[in-house]
């Protein structure tokens, strides 16, 4: 249970005991058992969210699905046998498997992303967490920086465009004014700055 | 590790980097970058460009250097300790310009300063000296004891956690320790009984 303040948004992973929270103005991370680092990100200072989607759900459920057919089968096969309640036990966890990850619709990789970290958060590893965990973070940024427009991101992307064609324009403009014989050969030995840096002498 | 342009997007599963997509939602974007496919939502914060450190080297005789880089030229005059500082070392807090440094420092004093980063989890170092030692079960004979030691010792303060509320660790580890040392009493009562 989450101290005041505080709401969950992700929980412990199979494999990371991170989890985070979500503040009043920061998005708490924390990870470590025994002993807990707390790591806070504005929501002033996020800049995306990102989630990929991965294939490892997809793996999972298709083994855990061709599983419990087979287990199934072989069951069956051993209806009249003592063995039929252990492979019938076995087959039903992973049919349980095979149905939690299709509830969970596939895995994915939830990252957040500042000015100077991106910040992944495996709780989130699941695509309808994701989704979930999205629509919650994204209101609390929203709710302090106010959504992007598509117009800014275009104004934006138009700048850049004007701004990389004119570094380009000054690029070919200095490589020009070298001169077609190309750039002044470097001094040869003999000069006392170029031994020196080169001797590596102070 | 610095991005390697101003406005750009690193990869979740790599440290491949991808430009920012055409709309603030795409979906699917970025394979042709980084070789897999994104869901991204961008905030206007990745539009801003006052945030990122612009340092410039120190050119003119007489500008005034940082405390802790004599190379970069100070922009700023940090809060806490009143040093002159460069953009690289300063860092909002709390609506006041400070360096790192003193940001630390005052982290040390108590009371002041900014919460601490790391926190010991007494709850949880007790809950695994009272379940774990289960396994090799003659040691419980000496984590039990310490496990209602650090219940008792610390039970009291609450949580350890700055975000977790209920304290129900400390009452499991308590619990269990308390069963332990009871059956080991047992064990020692009716040994020397018999």
């Amino acid at each position: 249970m989450a101290r005041d303040g505080y709401k969950k948004l992700s929980g412990r992973s199979a494999f990371s005991v991170q989890q985070a929270y979500l503040g009043e103005e920061h998005l708490v991370v924390v990870d470590g058992v025994y002993q807990e680092r707390v790591k806070r990100i504005r929501y002033a200072d996020i800049e995306a969210i990102l989630i990929c989607p991965t294939r490892s759900g997809a793996v999972l459920s298709l083994l855990t699905g061709l599983g419990t057919l087979l287990l199934t089968i072989v069951a069956l096969a051993n209806l009249h046998n003592s063995s039929f309640m252990a492979w019938l036990i076995v087959a039903v966890i992973s049919g349980m498997i095979f149905v939690w990850g299709m509830y969970q619709q596939g895995s994915a990789v939830f990252g957040v992303q500042t000015a100077v970290q991106t910040v992944i958060l495996p709780g989130l590893g699941t695509k309808r967490k994701a989704a979930k965990a999205l629509v919650q973070l994204t209101q609390r940024v929203e709710a302090v920086q106010g959504q992007l427009s598509a117009e800014a991101l275009q104004a934006a992307h138009q700048i850049w465009r004007l701004a990389d064609v004119a570094a380009r324009e000054r690029v070919k403009s200095t490589a020009g004014a070298v001169g077609p014989a190309g750039p002044p050969p470097i001094r040869q030995s003999g000069s006392t700055a170029v031994e020196a840096s080169v001797g590596g002498q102070p | 590790m610095a991005r390697p342009e101003k406005f750009s997007l690193r990869a979740l599963r790599s440290v491949r980097y991808m430009p920012l997509p055409e709309l603030p939602w795409a979906q699917n974007y970025g394979a042709e970058h980084v070789g897999e496919g994104h869901d991204v939502l961008l905030f206007p914060a990745v539009l801003r460009t006052g945030g990122s450190s612009q340092v410039e080297s120190v050119v003119e005789a007489g500008q005034s250097s940082c405390f802790f880089h004599p190379n970069l030229a100070a922009s700023q005059i940090c809060d806490l300790s009143g040093r002159l500082i460069c953009e690289l070392c300063q860092t909002e807090w709390e609506g006041r310009i400070v360096s790192l440094e003193a940001l630390q420092s005052a982290g040390g004093q108590s009371g002041r300063g900014v919460p601490a980063q790391t926190r010991i989890r007494w709850d949880n170092i007790a809950l695994s000296l009272a379940v774990l030692p289960l396994l090799l079960w003659f040691i419980t004979i000496v984590t039990a004891p310490v496990a209602l030691l650090i219940v008792i010792w610390r039970g009291r303060k609450g949580s350890c956690s700055e975000v977790q509320r209920s304290g129900w660790r400390y009452w499991v580890a308590g619990g269990l320790a308390l069963l332990q040392i009871t059956a080991w009493v047992t064990i020692i009562v009716l040994g020397l009984g018999g």
